[in-house]
C-alpha cells in the first residue's frame, strides 16, 4: 500500500490523481452521436405524445443542437483552463471490482480513467445501419470527395461477376484447342534440337548444298571465322587473366603496388 | 425501449421482423464494439471495415446461433477475431516485422488530430501498444470495457486465472513504460 501510495504522489508533493480533470473531454465523443441521439429520443417523445401532454414548449430544434452546445461549452471552458477539479477517487470506473482490482496492481493507471481518446467521424453511430448500406449500396455511388467521411460499404450479399469467369473460361478454352490442333498437325515433323550443336549433327555434311555453301566462302572469310574466340571460352580467359593479376601483383612492391592503384579506377 | 438479447433473437427468427430485430441489434451493440476495434487498430477506416465485416458474418450466422452462450460475449469474440485476423492481414501486407507493425500502430496514434504527447491518456494508449496482442486484448477489455474475467473467458476462450494473470502483468508493463517515459 505503501508503494501505492508513492505512485500516487505526484512531484510536488501533492496527490497526483486530484491533478487529473476526470471530465475533461479528452476523449472525445462523436458530436453527431449525441445529435442522434437527442433527434432519436425527440421521435420516441413525439411518438408518445408527451410534448402535448407538456405545459412548455421548446424551440423547434432544439434538442438536435443541444448535445453540440454542451460539448462546446465544456471544451472552451477546458481550453481556458477553468474546468473544475473534481475528486479523481473513483475516477471512470463504473465496475467496483475492476476499479478495486486495479487500485491494487497500479494505482497510477486509476489516475488515468477509462474513456477513449480516439475520436469516430462526425455522425458515424447515427449513420451505421448496415441494412440501409447493403441495400444502397449498389445503387448510388457517392461522387468521390462527397462523402468522405462515410465509410467503405461492404456489400451483404456480393454479387458474382459471372461474366468474369465465363471470358476466362473461354479464354482457356481457346488456348487448349488451338494447343491440341497444332500439336496434332504438326507430329509427323521433325523435332528441332534444342541446342546449335545438335542442330548441326543433324545435317549432312556430305549433302551437295552444304559443301556449296562452304565452296562460296572465300579462303578470308573462313580465316576471319576461325580467328574470332569462341564465347564460350572467355570465361577461362577472364579467369586466366585474373590469375596472372593476382601473380603480377604479388610480385610487385608496396610502392608500385600504390602507384598500380593509383593508376587504376576504383569502379569501372 | 431497448429489448433485451432473447427478445430481439426470437424477432430476429420470424421472417417479418428480421431486419428490424438486426437493425435494434446494431444499434445496442455498435458503439461498445466500435471502440473494441479501434484500440486495436486505431484507425477509424480500418475500424469501420472491421466493424462492417463483424456485422455482415453476425447477420449470416445468427440464425444458427445458440442461445446457450450470450448474444453480448459471442459478438465481442467475432469482433476481436475479425481485428487479430485485420492486423495479421496488415502484417502479412506490409512485410515488415512484427515490431515494425507495433512502431506502426504508435505513429498512427501520434498522428492522431487530437494526440497531445504530454496527456497521460496519450502516453497509455502509447504504452498499451508496447503489450502483445493477447495482453492487449485484455487489457483492453478490463481496463476500458471492464468485463468480468467470466465474460473474457468465453470471449477469448482462455482460463480465467490466465486472464488475471495477464492482466495483471500488462497493468504493471504499462505503469512501468508510462513513469519511464517521463
Amino acid at each position: 500500500m505503501e508503494k501505492n501510495l508513492l505512485y500516487t504522489n505526484s512531484p510536488d508533493g501533492g496527490n497526483l490523481l486530484d491533478t487529473i480533470n476526470k471530465k475533461e473531454r479528452l476523449y472525445q465523443v462523436p458530436a453527431a452521436y449525441f445529435e442522434g441521439l437527442a433527434d432519436e429520443i425527440m421521435a420516441k417523445i413525439t411518438t408518445n405524445q408527451y410534448v402535448k401532454a407538456m405545459a412548455y414548449h421548446v424551440p423547434d430544434g432544439y434538442f438536435a443542437g443541444f448535445a453540440g452546445q454542451v460539448l462546446n461549452r465544456i471544451k472552451s471552458a477546458n481550453s481556458e483552463g477553468v474546468a473544475t477539479k473534481i475528486s479523481a477517487e473513483r475516477g471512470n470506473f463504473q465496475n467496483e471490482q475492476v476499479y478495486q482490482e486495479l487500485a491494487e496492481i497500479a494505482p497510477f493507471l486509476l489516475s488515468i480513467g477509462n474513456q477513449n481518446v480516439y475520436q469516430a467521424p462526425k455522425g458515424y453511430f447515427a449513420g451505421l445501419d448496415p441494412l440501409v448500406q447493403i441495400s444502397t449500396a449498389n445503387a448510388v455511388k457517392p461522387v468521390s470527395g462527397e462523402n468522405d467521411t462515410e465509410g467503405k460499404i461492404i456489400p451483404l450479399t456480393p454479387r458474382k461477376k459471372i461474366w468474369r469467369s465465363a471470358v476466362a473460361a473461354a479464354a482457356i478454352l481457346t488456348v487448349l484447342i488451338s494447343g491440341e490442333r497444332y500439336f496434332n498437325h504438326n507430329k509427323n515433323t521433325q523435332i528441332i534440337p534444342s541446342s546449335a550443336n545438335q542442330y548441326a549433327a543433324t545435317i549432312p555434311s556430305g549433302s551437295d548444298s552444304f559443301q556449296q555453301d562452304l565452296s562460296g566462302l572465300s579462303n578470308l572469310e573462313i580465316v576471319n571465322y576461325l580467328n574470332t574466340p569462341d564465347p564460350s571460352r572467355l570465361d577461362s580467359l577472364s579467369e586466366k587473366a585474373a590469375v596472372e593479376t593476382q601473380r603480377a601483383i604479388s610480385d610487385m612492391t608496396n610502392e608500385e603496388l600504390e602507384s598500380y592503384l593509383d593508376r587504376t579506377p576504383a569502379t569501372y | 425501449m431497448i429489448l433485451d438479447d432473447g427478445e430481439l433473437l426470437r424477432l430476429f427468427k420470424q421472417e417479418n421482423t428480421r431486419e428490424r430485430a438486426f437493425t435494434d441489434i446494431i444499434k445496442k451493440y455498435q458503439e461498445k464494439l466500435y471502440w473494441h476495434v479501434r484500440r486495436m487498430v486505431i484507425h477509424h477506416e480500418d475500424a469501420n471495415d472491421v466493424l462492417q465485416n463483424v456485422f455482415i458474418k453476425v447477420w449470416k450466422a445468427l440464425e444458427n446461433f445458440r442461445e446457450d452462450s450470450q448474444l453480448y460475449t459471442w459478438l465481442y469474440r467475432i469482433a476481436t477475431n475479425e481485428s487479430l485476423t485485420f492486423l495479421d492481414q496488415q502484417k502479412r501486407k506490409s512485410s515488415v516485422s512484427f515490431d515494425d507493425v507495433e512502431s506502426g500502430l504508435s505513429n498512427r496514434i501520434k498522428a492522431d488530430d487530437g494526440f497531445d504527447a504530454k496527456k497521460l491518456e496519450w502516453k497509455l494508449q502509447l504504452a498499451i501498444q508496447q503489450l502483445p496482442e493477447k495482453q492487449r486484448l485484455v487489457f483492453n477489455l478490463r481496463y476500458y470495457d471492464e468485463m468480468p474475467y467470466e465474460e473474457m473467458s468465453r470471449v477469448l476462450d482462455t482460463s480465467e486465472g490466465a486472464l488475471k494473470a495477464s492482466y495483471h502483468h500488462a497493468a504493471k508493463k504499462i505503469e512501468d513504460f508510462i513513469r519511464n517515459s517521463d
